[in-house]
């Protein structure tokens, strides 16, 4: 056999192009880790955020070591749709203004998550946002029972369709708590409101 | 020594590459195709004038095929002020879908979805199915100002006993005021629905 120029031209291409091909695919993540990794969309306290189901707004982060979930007229709970729960860890009430985009949806399966990586539940069953609809946004308080070293750089994950692992849209938002404010908070002794209501009555 | 071009050469390649590629991208679209979209209400039938009939068939609980087949006049569509003492939240106008039904009583339509749909396409939903927890908790704030979805939703007729074969379901949806509706959908199972054009 005789080698010509034109042929080790294309050897040579050929062998640069795997070359390269192997550098790109071990530049790229494998596609076992982000086949069903959600899409997340950061963002911040006083900062909308928008997800595939809804327009989000953390407005306020708070504590206590009880809440009171009710129905308030003029400050006080209406008979009958009060409940209140104590924890020995901390409250933590996080304000959130949920708007749904597309469709009648609630808000559910959010998740705080510590620093380290660890995952706090709120169940909606026990404090609903919604259902409302598209272009009426509800105020609403979310309370999670967090242990009060889990309150430094904690952010809120709110899922699209109510499960923050599924491979769909999520918002990653920072509460902003740092080491001082986590102090405060963990430190916190009155009794938290919760009290959704229309985000047009204030 | 070949002298024709490198495309000529290969044409009959580059013909197979075309169906190669649909073949590829519908593969990779099965969860557009087998979740997605029969999880969704994603299949209209659409009714000619105030009256549709939708045929629906599919598995029940015990594992056999049935099918479902109801007609359905639209009544009207009117904004009102108040539905069984519950009335809009701030913002919102609420507006009465009347339906008039017909269908064997022996088919199950106990849990159904009514839905307004505006000129962008959004969806403003009355539901006894899908909206999860919040179904339970559809008034918040004063639990008489306001009506997020008719958790009174009934789709067929309340009280015991065999169910007539013609009925009237009426159902209060809250829109933002100043949104319109365009149309009216019923459906029961997903994705099949019936919808109807709201004359103007």
């Amino acid at each position: 056999m005789r080698l010509t120029r034109s042929g080790v031209a294309t050897g040579f291409i050929v062998v640069l192009a795997l070359w390269l091909g192997s550098l790109v695919t071990s530049a790229l993540p494998d596609p076992d880790d982000v086949y069903d990794q959600p899409f997340v969309t950061k963002a911040s306290v006083n900062q909308e955020v928008e997800i595939r189901t809804a327009k989000l707004n953390v407005t306020g982060v708070r504590s206590g070591p009880e809440f009171q979930y009710a129905t308030f007229v003029d400050g006080q709970a209406v008979n009958g749709t009060s409940t209140i729960a104590a924890t020995t860890a901390i409250w933590l009430v996080i304000d959130i203004t949920y708007e749904p985009t597309g469709q009648t949806s609630s808000l559910q399966g959010l998740r705080v998550k510590a620093a380290d990586g660890r995952l706090f539940g709120a169940d909606s069953v026990t404090i609903p946002c919604g259902p409302t609809q598209p272009g009426m946004a509800l105020n609403c308080a979310i309370p999670f029972e967090v242990p009060k070293d889990a309150l430094a750089g904690a952010h809120l994950l709110v899922p699209a369709a109510g499960l923050v692992d599924a491979a769909d849209s999520l918002a990653d938002i920072d509460l902003g708590i740092d080491a001082a404010e986590a102090t405060t908070l963990g430190a916190a002794t009155e009794r938290q409101m919760i009290d959704p209501k229309p985000a047009g009555e204030g | 020594m070949e002298t024709r071009s490198w495309w000529r050469r290969n044409r009959n390649w580059l013909a197979v590459v075309v169906p190669v590629v649909a073949i590829a991208v519908l593969a990779t679209a099965f969860r557009w195709f087998m979740i997605y979209q029969p999880n969704e209400w994603s299949r209209p039938t659409k009714a000619e004038g105030s009256t549709g009939t939708l045929h629906q068939e599919y598995t029940g609980q015990d594992g056999n095929r049935t099918s479902l087949d109801v007609t359905v006049t639209l009544g009207g569509v009117s904004e009102i002020s108040e539905f069984e003492e519950a009335k809009a939240a701030p913002g919102g106008t609420m507006w009465l879908v009347e339906l008039n039904l017909t269908a064997d009583p022996e088919q199950d339509l106990a849990s159904c979805m009514i839905s307004l749909i505006d000129d962008q396409q959004v969806r403003y939903e009355a539901s006894t199915v899908d909206l999860g927890a919040g179904n339970n908790a559809g008034k918040v704030g004063s639990t008489d100002s306001i009506l997020w979805d008719t958790n009174r939703l009934d789709c067929v007729p309340e009280g015991f006993g065999e169910r007539p074969a013609t009925w009237t379901v009426q159902a209060a949806i809250v829109l933002p005021t100043g949104t319109a509706p365009t149309s009216v959908e019923i459906g029961w199972r997903k994705p099949q629905y019936l919808t109807f054009s709201i004359p103007s």
